[in-house]
């Protein structure tokens, strides 16, 4: 039962990582760019959300939907501002540009909100539920996460694989040039794309600080961004899928070591399930062995 | 009428194109010849906005192709093949031909029966309409590359080397088609080929480039009889 229990914890966790890993694989594969700010603008946009609800006594609703829009608009001005200026340069150039953005969003938020400790308290309840005597290491809270998460995957499945939109957006990631002559705008495409991964990000960051108590921190969401990105790294970054079935494991495999070896040492084993991977398997578990022809 | 006149295109210090000034007529076959680095696929890129010329001006239907994006260019009327045929690879066939039709308002009324004329032209396509391109021979990738440039239903198709690569009864089945689509439908072709040969075969005039400038041009018959202009330049 206490295995079961660790893999349902697990996987509720694991959602979020997936979600993070899925906002990294979607503006990896369109432009070739690991977002390493993704974690700031998802802490920045989790502040805006807490801020509305906490202090102006907003419906958590709409904070989480102003959470979404201010991630969307986010992600969309920072590719258009500062990422398509270096895009074409060397590869360090953007990698260097997007932690800028990290340090300049965790220090911002600092000045704003400080740096001390505060709740976001979550729409539905944290008590696990019990099934007889036994407790499932799962809530309304996390039922509510995994929902949520699961409504997004199937937003972006659809928009991705059924609509023109997601036929031109997928066109413009993997061939740009060819995009255009059939008349595509892929400079627009790439500003969509980073909006959207951003407003996924936004998602994962109002419900995990929700989770625990004194979550709100400008630096409170660094291991959710190693988590998601070790994630979307076992995934083999290019793939939607993969970073969906890596941030489950990431979580499962942490919810396990957490309990049988020891709690404490949580970034070490992402750090080490990362090593692992990247020294097994560089490409990642779920990529396909293809080259890319053309 | 696609017009191209004193056109100079440059990468850094080498001149590509050199002041190519050519008319390419309405409802016909027009081959661009010449050796590897004539500037053949250069000429394409600078019609369709891919390489902006340093000098010289590019007209079609009244449109100024220069100033114009490259996006844009599809809605005048242009539609590309790009050499290596610049079929997406991840994408499905019918996701590639779709890609084609996109840009046309008017594309829900007409998808179907425009994807499905272009199936009726290159059957095995019908057959892998759900696979992905990536599964596709080298001939099967050379008909969804022409049919998605179909899809958009041009009136000015530029092919770039159709025939590099595949086997030469495949080559001459492309040339028939082009021969078809030209006759039938007077859509306007301008066929750049290294296989002077094949080209010359269905082209309506021809022109030879070496070293970015126009050296011949002319009927395709009277350049295929040209015997010291084959051996020279076109290499049969």
């Amino acid at each position: 039962m206490t295995f079961l229990n660790l893999v349902i914890y697990g996987i509720a966790n694991g959602v979020l990582y997936a979600a993070v890993a899925l906002a990294l694989v979607l503006i990896w594969r369109s432009t070739r760019i690991v977002n390493f700010a993704q974690g700031g603008m998802l802490m920045f946009t989790t502040f805006i959300a807490w801020d509305l609800v906490t202090k102006h006594g907003a419906n958590y609703w709409v904070g989480l939907v102003v959470a979404l829009l201010a991630g969307f608009v986010l992600g969309a001005v920072a590719e258009r501002v500062l990422v398509r200026p270096v895009e074409n340069g060397p590869p360090l150039n953007p990698v260097i540009v997007t932690l800028g953005l990290l340090l300049v969003l965790q220090a911002v938020a600092g000045m704003i909100w400080g740096n001390g400790l505060s709740s976001f308290a979550p729409e539905f309840s944290l008590t696990y539920y019990h099934a007889g005597h036994q407790v499932i290491l799962f809530s309304p809270d996390y039922l509510f996460i995994v929902i949520a998460v699961a409504v997004v995957l199937a937003a972006l499945y659809l928009l991705f694989q059924r609509s023109p939109l997601g036929l031109r957006m997928r066109a413009s990631a993997f061939n740009p040039e060819v995009a255009r002559l059939l008349g595509v705008r892929v400079g627009r495409m790439l500003t969509l794309g980073w909006g959207l991964a951003a407003a996924v990000g936004a998602l994962a960051g109002v419900l995990i600080a929700g989770t625990s108590p004194d979550y709100m921190n400008p630096n409170a969401f660094d291991p959710l961004l190693i988590l998601g990105f070790t994630a979307a790294v076992i995934g083999g970054l290019d793939s939607p899928v993969g970073a969906v079935a890596g941030g489950l494991s990431v979580g499962v495999i942490q919810a396990l070591l957490d309990n049988y070896v020891s709690n404490e040492l949580d970034a070490f084993y992402s750090f080490v399930l990362l090593l692992v991977v990247l020294m097994l398997r560089p490409n990642g578990l779920f990529s396909r062995a293809a080259v890319r022809r053309v | 009428m696609l017009t191209l006149d004193g056109v100079v295109t440059t990468y850094g210090a080498v001149r590509a194109l050199d002041g190519v000034s050519l008319d390419v007529p309405d409802g016909q076959i027009t081959a661009v010849l010449g050796a590897n680095g004539a500037g053949k696929t250069t000429l394409l890129r600078t019609v369709n906005g891919l390489v902006r010329p340093a000098a010289g001006s590019i007209t079609f239907a009244g449109h100024d192709l220069v100033a114009a994006p490259v996006e844009q260019v599809v809605t005048f009327g242009i539609a590309h093949v790009p050499e290596g045929r610049g079929v997406i690879t991840e994408l499905t066939v019918e996701e590639n031909l779709r890609l084609g039709a996109l840009w046309r308002d008017d594309r829900r009324s007409t998808t179907t029966g425009g994807l499905e004329s272009v199936y009726e032209m290159f059957p095995p396509l019908a057959e892998r309409r759900d696979k992905v391109a990536d599964t596709l021979s080298g001939g099967e990738r050379q008909m969804l590359a022409i049919g998605r440039a179909l899809m958009s239903r041009p009136t000015l198709l530029l092919l770039d080397e159709p025939s590099l690569g595949l086997a030469p009864r495949i080559t001459a089945q492309i040339m028939a088609t082009l021969r078809r689509l030209s006759s039938e439908d007077g859509l306007t072709v301008v066929l750049v080929e290294q296989n002077a040969r094949s080209a010359l075969s269905v082209a309506d005039t021809a022109i030879v480039l070496n070293l970015g400038r126009v050296v011949a041009s002319g009927a395709a018959d009277a350049l295929a009889a040209d015997e010291q202009l084959r051996h020279a330049y076109l290499g049969f």
